[in-house]
């Protein structure tokens, strides 16, 4: 996968797109609104996407600890009473979610290792071209990976067929 | 747009007694070059003469996806005209100071017809014209490559347009230094890592085809630089990346592009066996699918050196058009279609 352009950086061009080539073409004043609108729903997405899994995980762990707190306060026994503390039980001894790790980290350390594989390869070119048989075998494995990872981004992210514009 | 037109061809024309000129607007399309349409009408005594024009101009710097030089086109346009029958818009003019149109330009005839391939392909409304079409530029490529290049070529001007260290005096070197260049420009390219496009430049270079002369490549031969009309090309576009080269990296990118374009040109002339084996008995070459299919990866890296470089430098916000986002997309596909060219083993898509 490519690290870049994220998903941010194709956001954000969008946004610029939308300013510079979209919105001094629109005659029409609710489609000017329509622009600008859509230039603040994807801001809101660009703010949104790298943290909203941390911010639900640790708000996940933040509400299990609120029904816990809440069960001992639980004591009336009328029907409200008895369902309020049968919920807080319930949700309050719940499993806490891991905290996924920043994406601005996770993009680091697979670029740092995809680097490592186009210097593998120079490697393995060396090594092939003086007639070492373990460097074709290494280059078999490498491409066996990088199959996968192409065959994956290629049904994760390509849209549709032929280039806009072209005829 | 118009006033600075207006006057330009007034000094081109100066036997004209007035010009006029109108109609000005962009041509969508092309990635490379800004193109637009214009009318012109000259006068000459009482005689209007009605002119349907181009004007082809250099984009900023920065965003060009070929730096390609217009006056190098211009000269090679007229040499084909020259020396071959393949239909070619006459380029009436080439202004290279910036002065005028803001950056080098040129000025062509609007050659008739359309330029919509997605119409004739995947039972688009057109695809009864697929065959014919198809045929001819079959034929033209190959009359292409088999046209002497001393005539298209006189003053080695397109032996290594780029300036990229490329020597064309034979098949060898021509190959050698053009590995080379590939390999020392991955990383003027690598907006990120991209091991497959390193695989296959290396890949490339381990295992060369059998030689073939070097003869004038289009360069830029692809379902999108053509344009018919009735079951008739009607012209041959788009001769910036023009280049001494081997003949099979004009089949290898059609073949390229045709898939990243979701075109089928090269699949859709039954005349000698198909594509190659018309291609094969017009020129006496023996091009086999195996030759293609390693021209396919040569011409990706030809091209896809200076448009991914693009690319990178959008992402490094040296200019902040849309399209070279958009070009990521192609560049993925590119990817897929190199991994299977160079066989890895990878499970298929079930559907594009």
């Amino acid at each position: 996968m490519f690290t870049h352009p994220s998903s941010d950086e194709l956001l954000e061009g969008c946004i610029i797109s939308l300013q510079k080539d979209i919105l001094p073409n629109l005659a029409n004043e609710h489609a000017q609104v329509c622009a600008v609108m859509m230039q603040a729903l994807l801001q809101c997405v660009r703010q949104r996407v790298p943290v909203e899994q941390q911010i639900m995980a640790a708000e996940h762990n933040q509400l299990i600890g609120l029904f816990r707190d809440l069960e001992p306060l639980a004591n009336a026994e009328s029907e409200a009473g008895k369902r309020l503390r049968e919920r807080a039980h319930s949700c309050g001894s719940r499993d806490e979610l891991p905290t996924p790790p920043a994406f601005d980290d996770v993009c680091a350390r697979y670029r740092d290792l995809s680097q490592a594989v186009v210097e593998t390869l120079d490697d393995l070119d060396a090594l092939i071209s003086e007639g070492d048989q373990s460097a074709q075998e290494a280059l078999l494995k490498v491409r066996t990976y990088l199959g996968q990872r192409t065959a994956t981004d290629f049904a994760t992210l390509v849209v549709g067929a032929g280039m806009a514009g072209r005829g | 747009m118009e006033d600075q037109l207006r006057q330009f061809l007034a000094r081109q024309w100066p036997d004209a007694d007035e010009v006029e000129v109108s109609g000005f607007a962009v041509i969508a399309g092309g990635y490379s070059r800004e193109t637009y349409r214009f009318d012109a009408r000259s006068r000459r005594g009482g005689a209007w003469t009605e002119h349907r024009l181009i004007l082809r101009k250099d984009p900023p710097p920065a965003s060009a996806i070929l730096g390609s030089d217009r006056s190098l086109e211009h000269r090679v346009i007229g040499a084909v005209r020259e020396y071959t029958d393949i239909p070619v818009p006459i380029s009436h003019f080439v202004e290279m100071d910036p002065a005028t149109f803001g950056s080098p330009a040129m000025i062509l005839d609007r050659a008739p017809g359309a330029g919509e391939p997605s119409a004739l392909f995947n039972d688009g409304p057109q695809a009864h014209q697929a065959e014919a079409l198809a045929t001819q530029l079959c034929e033209m490529i190959a009359r292409l490559h088999t046209t002497d290049p001393k005539l298209l070529n006189p003053d080695g001007a397109l032996d290594d347009p780029r300036g990229a260290g490329i020597d064309p005096s034979s098949w060898d070197r021509y190959m050698e230094t053009t590995f080379a260049y590939y390999l020392r420009s991955y990383d003027d390219l690598a907006f990120d890592p991209i091991p497959v496009f390193r695989d296959g430049y290396l890949t490339l270079r381990r295992q060369p085809p059998p030689p073939l002369p070097v003869v004038l490549c289009h360069g830029d031969f692809n379902p999108a630089n053509f344009l018919y009309e009735d079951s008739r090309v009607t012209a041959l576009i788009d001769w910036e990346n023009c280049h001494m080269g081997d003949p099979r990296e004009d089949l290898g990118w059609l073949r390229l592009m045709d898939t990243l374009s979701n075109t089928n040109i090269f699949g859709s002339v039954t005349a000698d066996g198909g594509f190659l084996g018309h291609y094969n008995k017009l020129t006496g070459f023996n091009v086999t699918e195996e030759q293609v299919n390693y021209f396919q990866l040569f011409m990706g890296a030809n091209i896809g050196i200076p448009v991914v470089s693009a690319v990178k430098r959008r992402i490094e916000r040296q200019h902040l058009e849309l399209m070279h986002l958009y070009i990521t997309q192609p560049v993925l596909v590119s990817e897929f279609t190199f991994a299977n060219l160079l066989q890895y083993t990878m499970p298929q898509p079930e559907a594009v």
